[in-house]
């Protein structure tokens, strides 16, 4: 099933840490205003389609329990109930993603055949992922190169995935609580007999970012050049597996958690992503 | 959401952005299309300067432009592992031109096929390739372009070297918009 580079290209979307329900998440449209505003901005028409995956609901379903016990103790305190509640979606979700749940599990799958349903309908892929959203995009990219019926080598129409951009990632950070590693190494698959081509991951993060940093008060984070923490971690085992992992620091004037917000509106992510739907 | 609410949410905001501003770096010059038609082009990346929250000062400069060719392509700069700006290949690129000592291009005499990421482009300042920190305001850069597409030819501005005017530096409050084609050259 190649993909025909004729047909548009697809641009998967994965958010990150949601509370609230699936409808109330519209990453998909901030991608494609980004998109569009770079389109116009440089005048070039360029045929695309955006597609958002949503996990929030999934989410919401493994966490009812929870929910049920919080909302059994906080009968009588609205504040206290509505904090619990915020608690409980937010940390649910990371929890989720860190631990081998079913419910990570399904995310991955749900989002694994939405991938691989524009690949059988021959567009070109390119995912783009916030925040959590960026480990299971890893995660699911992983899977695929790893699956022999794909990525075979320079022939890129065997490709599921022709780029991966993500942004505000906590992929760098080695956080351990409580005895759990919440965004343990992930070992990076290799795309065999590829002598020209890499898989290209591009990595946006801001240095005041707490999700990227991983300082709850927002202290920048030390990089090397444009080697933050991802690259930092990932550098060495993607360059070994034929992926192309390039760092770029952004700045956004914002601090704390506006900057993990503010990538959805940056230009130069939209310029890349044209870069990429321009490139086959 | 109680009356509450927004008036919090802004101080918060104010409070945690107010001190940091963001400048935009801009070059402007023209380029080559590979079907040679002359066309504008910019290059630009931002910067954060000023005090955290807690009063700490802060800087940090995007290290990877973007070139931008009016009505015809977007190129974003990719850093080296010495420093140094460059374009990066993708599939089906070859290279046809280096950059000799003088900082001129000489052609190759077999085209070379590039693995990914390889050197397609670079900014130079006085014929040396370079990192962004040396592209300060009133520097005038150079993007040499060195490969040429065998399945797209439009990929890459034909091979060369262009000069562009003297980096502009300005503060921006809207970093939601990017220097577009319209605004600087209709």
């Amino acid at each position: 099933m190649p993909v025909d580079f004729r047909k548009p290209a697809h641009i998967v979307v994965i958010h990150g840490v949601q509370t609230g329900e699936d409808a109330d998440i519209n990453c998909e449209e901030q991608v494609r205003t980004l998109i569009n505003q770079s389109l116009a901005d440089i005048h070039i028409d360029k045929e695309f389609d955006v597609r958002g995956y949503h996990y929030e609901n999934i989410n919401n379903d493994a966490q009812e329990f929870y929910r049920r016990i919080a909302r059994a103790i906080t009968a009588s305190k609205p504040l206290a109930k509505r904090a619990l509640k915020v608690v409980i979606d937010l940390v649910g979700d990371v929890v989720t993603a860190a631990k081998k749940t079913s419910t990570a599990h399904k995310i991955r799958k749900g989002l694994k055949d939405e991938i691989l349903k524009s690949y059988r309908s021959k567009n070109q892929v390119i995912v783009v992922a916030h925040s959590l959203g960026t480990i299971y995009a890893l995660d699911v990219i992983n899977d695929l190169i790893g699956n022999g019926h794909y990525f075979k080598g320079d022939d890129r129409s065997t490709w599921p995935v022709q780029g991966y951009v993500s942004m505000g990632s906590p992929l760098g950070l080695a956080l351990n609580i409580a005895g759990m590693e919440l965004f343990r190494k992930r070992t990076i698959r290799s795309i065999r007999d590829s002598n020209y081509s890499l898989f290209p991951w591009y990595n946006y993060y801001n240095r005041l970012d707490p999700v990227v940093s991983g300082s709850v008060f927002g202290k920048p984070c030390d990089i090397d050049g444009v080697k933050g923490p991802v690259e930092e971690r990932y550098g060495p085992s993607v360059k070994a597996s034929n992926w192309l992992l390039r760092g770029h620091p952004v700045t956004s004037g914002d601090q704390w958690l506006a900057a993990h917000v503010a990538y959805w509106s940056k230009p130069m992510i939209g310029d890349r992503l044209v870069d990429l739907l321009t490139r086959n | 959401m109680n009356r509450m609410t927004a008036p919090v949410a802004l101080i918060l905001a104010v409070a945690i952005s107010g001190c940091v501003h963001s400048y935009q770096y801009l070059a402007t010059g023209q380029v080559m299309t590979a079907s040679e038609e002359e066309r504008h082009a910019l290059l630009y990346w931002r910067a954060d300067e000023g005090r955290l929250w807690y009063g700490r000062e802060y800087a940090q400069v995007e290290q990877t432009p973007v070139m931008r060719v009016c009505g015809a392509s977007v190129h974003p700069f990719a850093v080296t592992d010495d420093g140094h700006l460059q374009l990066d290949s993708g599939a089906n690129d070859y290279k046809v031109l280096i950059v000799n000592d003088e900082g001129q291009l000489d052609p190759l005499e077999e085209p070379q096929r590039l693995r990914d990421g390889s050197r397609c482009g670079a900014i130079l300042l006085d014929g040396d390739p370079v990192g962004t920190e040396a592209l300060h305001e009133g520097a005038r850069p150079g993007v040499a372009v060195t490969c040429e597409n065998r399945v797209r030819s439009d990929r890459h501005p034909a091979a060369g070297i262009y000069r562009f005017n003297p980096v502009s530096r300005e503060r921006i409050d809207d970093v939601g918009e990017a220097p577009s084609c319209a605004e600087l050259f209709d």
